[in-house]
């Protein structure tokens, strides 16, 4: 019975450069596959999963986006309402962590919500590593976040992305309760806390970018 | 002894094209029947609602083979050749792949492409097709070496050809469907079952990514700018067409369109699809332009409506209009092919339309048109007659 329950209902985005496994680990997490036969995404990608936290649980609504640099334009429309943040780059192109800054400065200028973010990169799998462990850590450690390697390929800390991400919004959300003072635990009122916490943050919220 | 039973192979195909040519004409002319019956019958009804009526479901007459053979020449076609040729590449089966591919290629201005093919386009732009090559196919023929060496050379040669754009994702995709679809490999049995080792022709396959290209470049320049208004067209549509779809997804707390449906524009709808959807939408956009992507786009969503508004949560909707939706749909329109109704539903979904059919408004300046028309003398006294005769007869 207890299959569609959960506490709170969370909107997270996946950002990164394109060709970082962001649909890899998102389909290694939510669907246990990996497939080496994907297509690129193109627009926006959906999934959902429900996240055990301690006695909570959190019901993830997982956003993947697009990663190519000229689509941040949409992208940024995504932003809205997001409480997780996960940025991806791959080990074994540097570039992609040379970019995972901006990605992390987009955030930073168009919302002005706190976010729990976490940093990974991708691919550990393989041999031909070209970002260090130490600069993906120092990296984190500049923005507060926390880091990890993971291989969407051999399943490895791939759930540990969420676990580690979870336990930082719980205590978010359980803070925000406080705040706001309401108990939200009915499943119809499925969108309640992303609309009660625009409205008491962004009275009149607009998005006209597009 | 080979040449005698391709003939043979030759002879059937013709005779199942007449066959099938008469066939539809035979029903059309029934459907006639049937409409000048109703035609009749709403005489005393509202004028302009008649004409309605009769635009939409004139029966049209498909082309038979030598009449396709004449169009190849041809340039530009008049509405109404227009509509009969959509009519014909929708409807008729049988039409030989060559014949097919040689009516698309009227539409292609064609030039001299090595130049583009012989050079190398800047390093962060090859990086990024390089990305994409492999990770494009849907069909299992898009996984083979050539298909994806042709996908490279072309999109490569397509960044040389407009630096403007280079290369953004979902082009990928319309190129790779250009690819399946313009290739004898696959789709020319004749030409397999000889087991000749075929060389297709990338020239022509850049030319017709080119001409696709054309009206859709700020869909794709930097920023990708051309998806706000084809969005906002959109909304603006489905607002007027089937606003019960745009509040649902408000409700799911979606009040921008483009997380559900930006994809759409940058494949051309071909993401996924089997191959004769993508020819399809490729035949129809040759022939109506992204008009025709619009009023499909609407026109599916009105189709599932009811279904649409059933689902509750953005999980379903979402995987709902990312993968199945158009999916399902052609499985319904090959459904109308078969009891010869697809045109009839093609009419009256707008998707023989010049411009993207906005509904109500569009419908009132149409009578507006029609009663300005109307306001010939010889019509006026004509409608008069009528009304007159109607009026002494009925009070008779």
């Amino acid at each position: 019975m207890s299959l569609g329950y959960y506490d709170w209902l969370v909107k997270v985005i996946v950002l990164g450069d394109s060709g970082v496994g962001k649909t890899n680990i998102l389909t290694q997490f939510c669907d246990s596959k990996f497939s080496q036969n994907y297509t690129a995404t193109i627009g926006v990608d959906f999934k959902i999963k429900i996240l055990n936290v301690q006695d909570k649980k959190i019901k993830l609504q997982i956003w993947d986006t697009a990663g190519q640099e000229r689509f941040r334009n949409i992208t940024q429309t995504y932003y809205k309402g997001a409480y997780g943040i996960i940025f991806v780059y791959s080990l074994i192109d540097r570039n992609s962590f040379n970019n995972v800054e901006g990605w992390i400065k987009s955030i930073l200028e168009s919302t002005t919500d706190e976010v729990c973010s976490i940093l990974v990169g991708n691919k550990l799998d393989s041999q031909d590593r070209r970002v260090q462990t130490a600069e993906g850590e120092k990296l984190a450690q500049k923005y507060n976040m926390p880091f990890i390697e993971t291989s969407a390929l051999e399943n490895k800390n791939i759930q540990d992305i969420f676990d580690r991400l979870g336990q930082n919004l719980k205590i978010r959300l359980e803070n925000e309760g406080q705040k706001v003072s309401n108990n939200i635990h009915t499943q119809s009122g499925q969108f309640k806390l992303n609309q009660e916490v625009n409205q008491t943050e962004q009275p009149t919220s607009s998005c006209n970018s597009c | 002894m080979k040449q005698s039973t391709k003939q043979e192979r030759r002879g059937s195909f013709d005779s199942q094209l007449s066959n099938s040519i008469f066939k539809s004409n035979f029903i059309a002319l029934d459907v006639k029947k049937q409409i000048d019956d109703q035609i009749i019958n709403y005489q005393g009804d509202d004028e302009f609602e008649m004409l309605e009526k009769q635009q939409k479901n004139i029966p049209i007459l498909l082309f038979n083979n030598d009449q396709l053979i004449k169009l190849n020449k041809k340039q530009n076609f008049g509405d109404d050749q227009k509509l009969q040729l959509a009519a014909t590449l929708i409807q008729q089966r049988g039409i030989k792949y060559l014949q097919r591919k040689a009516i698309w290629m009227t539409f292609i201005e064609k030039g001299d492409a090595k130049k583009y093919f012989s050079k190398q386009p800047p390093q962060q732009v090859e990086q990024q097709i390089k990305k994409d090559i492999n990770r494009t196919g849907y069909d299992d023929k898009m996984n083979n070496n050539k298909y994806i060496n042709l996908l490279h050379r072309i999109l490569r040669a397509y960044a040389i050809y407009n630096p403007k754009i280079g290369y953004t994702q979902g082009m990928n995709v319309i190129c790779g469907n250009i690819i399946l679809l313009l290739s004898i490999d696959g789709n020319d049995r004749e030409l397999e079952l000889d087991n000749f080792e075929v060389i297709e022709d990338e020239e022509e396959m850049f030319w017709m990514f080119v001409h696709l290209m054309k009206s859709m470049e700020d869909l794709f320049i930097s920023g990708v700018p051309g998806i706000h208004r084809r969005i906002k067209q959109l909304e603006q549509m489905i607002q007027n067409r089937c606003n019960e779809i745009l509040l649902h997804l408000q409700s799911n707390n979606i009040d921008n369109l483009c997380q559900c449906f930006s994809q759409y524009y940058f494949t051309m709808l071909m993401q996924k699809q089997e191959k004769k959807f993508a020819r399809l939408i490729l035949e129809m956009f040759l022939l109506y332009g992204e008009a025709f992507i619009q009023n499909f786009i609407v026109g599916t969503l009105q189709f599932y409506q009811f279904k649409i508004i059933k689902m509750n949560e953005l999980e379903k909707l979402m995987p709902f209009f990312r993968d199945t939706m158009f999916s399902s749909y052609y499985q319904e329109l090959k459904k109308l092919k078969k009891q010869n109704l697809i045109i009839q539903h093609f009419q009256q979904n707008h998707y023989f339309d010049k411009d993207p059919y906005l509904g109500i408004t569009q419908i009132e300046s149409n009578i507006e048109k029609q009663q300005k028309r109307k306001f010939i003398p010889e019509k006026i006294l004509n409608l008069l007659t009528k009304n007159w005769f109607g009026k002494i007869l009925g009070q008779q």
